[in-house]
């Protein structure tokens, strides 16, 4: 066990709490002896803090209060290495003192195959000492729309039906706090869908607080209300989706004009407008949210005689890039 | 401590759910030995006469055939421990304010209570055409718990070295081919040229096979504190070793 190692604690204080956006912290480099004695220690469980070497965009949705500083998180991965070490200790650091406040969705599936889904969220139901079993686990799997096909073994389930049996099942003792590890992994686009569908309903408890990790920036921009940007063990920025994405440069506008020149030179004399350029009959430049700025700025340049207006907003992605010097490839796989 | 024991009870209730699913297996553990002593035991029966203790070789070897039954099935039930940490299916129960012991006695208790129903349904079709009775149902609990537990033991331990289902079945059936024949289960121990007798008397499972058939017989070749010495020194010592290679393999 890895409860020896009490480093984190330096760098903790380096990264200021609160504040949305930080710069990127450097991370430590330990010997290869180090390195090694923290994989055989990882072995056991894949865990989140392996996946914070690859640049993993991690995500705190609908946080009633628990973890307000992703950082604080990190720190206690790097002491715990192992999931369910690193989710009691976390526990306990956020006040939630018993274990049983909490529950992980790991990222392989855990469920027995042989037994049926129901028989499966029994079990835990009796290893948490839950009473009125039948109708807890009933209302579970209603969450996440699995009653239907409750009763079959899980081995003929797909891996999305697998994924939202977990969720139910690490719901069931009513955890404050439930860590996905990558819970879209693997799933295909209506599984994907169906699985987000249910997080945005849990979403909206407030006595929940949902930790996941993801390499997909759909996912963390569609549900998330913070998202931090890991690379190389350790928090690259951290913020609201929206935050981190204009945080490494503006919403762009590209505007067609009757009189390019006229509409540039209109655009240009706004305070809130930058990097105007024109090429042929087309005019792009960058702004803070397009959206709302879209319309005012429109009204300005009318004289120019607009034809056509494409926008695209900074997202996620650029961010991403931007904190980890990594790319992802269509699949959401890191290079 | 009242917690611990619904611990054990849930984690032994799933391992009955599971074998609930392998119901055709456990009539064919059933169905071979009975096959075996039919076909083998009563073919050998006038050829071989009687034997020690006044049995007949079909009695002799359906006595044998239990302990082959309670100890080849308590083996895989060491290995499926393993598969479950393979699995994955162990983290969210690690996770659980469950402790580890009740993981691994939960799996051991629902063991012991098939490998004695399996027992008792062997006896009870083998008692139609063969002189296998119950006179000492205490000692022949003793017997199933010793083997199973020192079974289900070697099947943690050798499973801890061989992760995969395939190599471990092969090196189960090898490693413990020469364990059953050097028991007394399918001839008697007496008889044996003396190099195979010397290595008879140094397996613990061939007294095992001498408790059990007392149990069931009435005949032994060993004195019953022997059988019931290493019998004990079966039930305790693979366990320990388990216990600590299980904990090694979950640190690790």
């Amino acid at each position: 066990m890895a409860s020896s190692r009490a480093r984190p604690s330096a760098r903790r204080k380096k990264a200021s709490r609160g504040r949305p956006l930080r710069g990127p912290v450097r991370a430590r480099r330990g010997g290869a002896l180090q390195r090694l004695r923290d994989r055989v220690e990882r072995a056991a469980a894949v865990a989140l803090c392996v996946a914070f070497v690859g640049g993993v965009v991690w995500v705190v949705v609908s946080s009633p209060e628990p973890p307000r500083d992703p950082e604080d998180l990190c720190a206690v991965f790097r002491e715990k290495p192992r999931w369910h070490d690193a989710a009691r200790a976390s526990a306990e650091r956020w006040g939630v003192s018993e274990a049983a406040l909490l529950a992980i969705v790991f990222q392989e599936s855990s469920l027995d195959t042989e037994l049926s889904g129901r028989e499966n969220l029994d079990l835990h139901a009796r290893l948490y000492h839950l009473d009125d079993r039948a109708a807890r686990i009933d209302r579970m799997l209603d969450l996440v729309g699995m009653r239907r096909d409750a009763d079959r073994p899980v081995r003929q389930l797909s891996g999305g039906m697998r994924r939202r049996l977990e969720i139910a099942r690490g719901l069931a003792h009513e955890p404050r706090v439930l860590f996905l590890d990558e819970p879209s992994l693997g799933l295909d686009v209506p599984a994907r869908r169906a699985l987000w569908g249910h997080l945005e309903v849990l979403r909206e408890r407030r006595d929940l607080t949902l930790i996941l990790t993801t390499h997909s920036m759909d996912e963390a921009e569609r549900l998330c209300d913070q998202v931090a940007v890991m690379n190389a063990g350790g928090i690259a920025a951290s913020g609201t989706p929206r935050e981190l994405a204009s945080s490494v440069g503006g919403d762009s506008i590209e505007i067609e004009f009757e009189d390019p020149e006229r509409g540039a030179s209109l655009l240009r004399s706004r305070p809130d407008v930058s990097a105007v350029s024109v090429d042929g009959r087309s005019v792009s430049l960058t702004v803070e949210s397009a959206a709302t700025r879209l319309p005012e700025l429109l009204d300005v340049a009318r004289a120019g005689g607009v034809h056509a207006v494409r926008m695209r907003e900074a997202n996620l992605e650029d961010a991403f890039l931007h904190y980890t010097g990594h790319r992802i490839d269509p699949e959401g796989n890191l290079d | 401590m009242s917690r611990f024991f619904v611990d054990v009870g849930t984690i032994a209730r799933r391992e009955l759910l599971r074998y609930r699913r392998e119901r055709m297996f456990l009539v064919g553990q059933i169905l071979l030995p009975v096959l075996a002593v039919l076909l083998i035991g009563f073919g050998l029966n006038r050829p071989v006469g009687e034997l020690g203790g006044g049995i007949d070789y079909a009695s002799f070897l359906a006595s044998g055939l239990l302990v082959l039954t309670i100890s080849s099935g308590a083996i895989g039930g060491g290995y499926t421990l393993i598969q479950d940490v393979q699995q994955g299916f162990l983290r969210p129960i690690l996770v659980a304010p469950v402790s580890r012991a009740s993981i691994v006695i939960g799996k051991v208790a629902a063991r012991l209570l098939l490998s004695a129903v399996l027992v008792a349904a062997l006896i009870a079709v083998l008692a139609l055409f063969t002189s296998l009775r119950l006179p000492r149902p205490d000692l022949a609990l003793v017997a199933i718990g010793g083997v199973t537990l020192g079974f289900v033991a070697a099947g943690i331990l050798l499973a801890t070295y061989l992760r995969n289902a395939e190599s471990f079945r092969l090196i189960a059936v090898f490693a413990t081919l020469p364990i059953y024949f050097l028991s007394g289960m399918f001839f008697p121990v007496e008889t044996m040229p003396s190099g195979m007798r010397a290595l008879a008397l140094a397996n613990p499972l061939t007294y095992g096979v001498d408790l059990l058939r007392f149990a069931t017989t009435g005949a032994r070749a060993f004195p019953l504190w022997l059988d019931l010495a290493v019998v004990a020194a079966l039930a305790v010592l693979p366990t320990a070793l388990a216990v600590r290679a299980f904990e090694r393999r979950l640190a690790g």
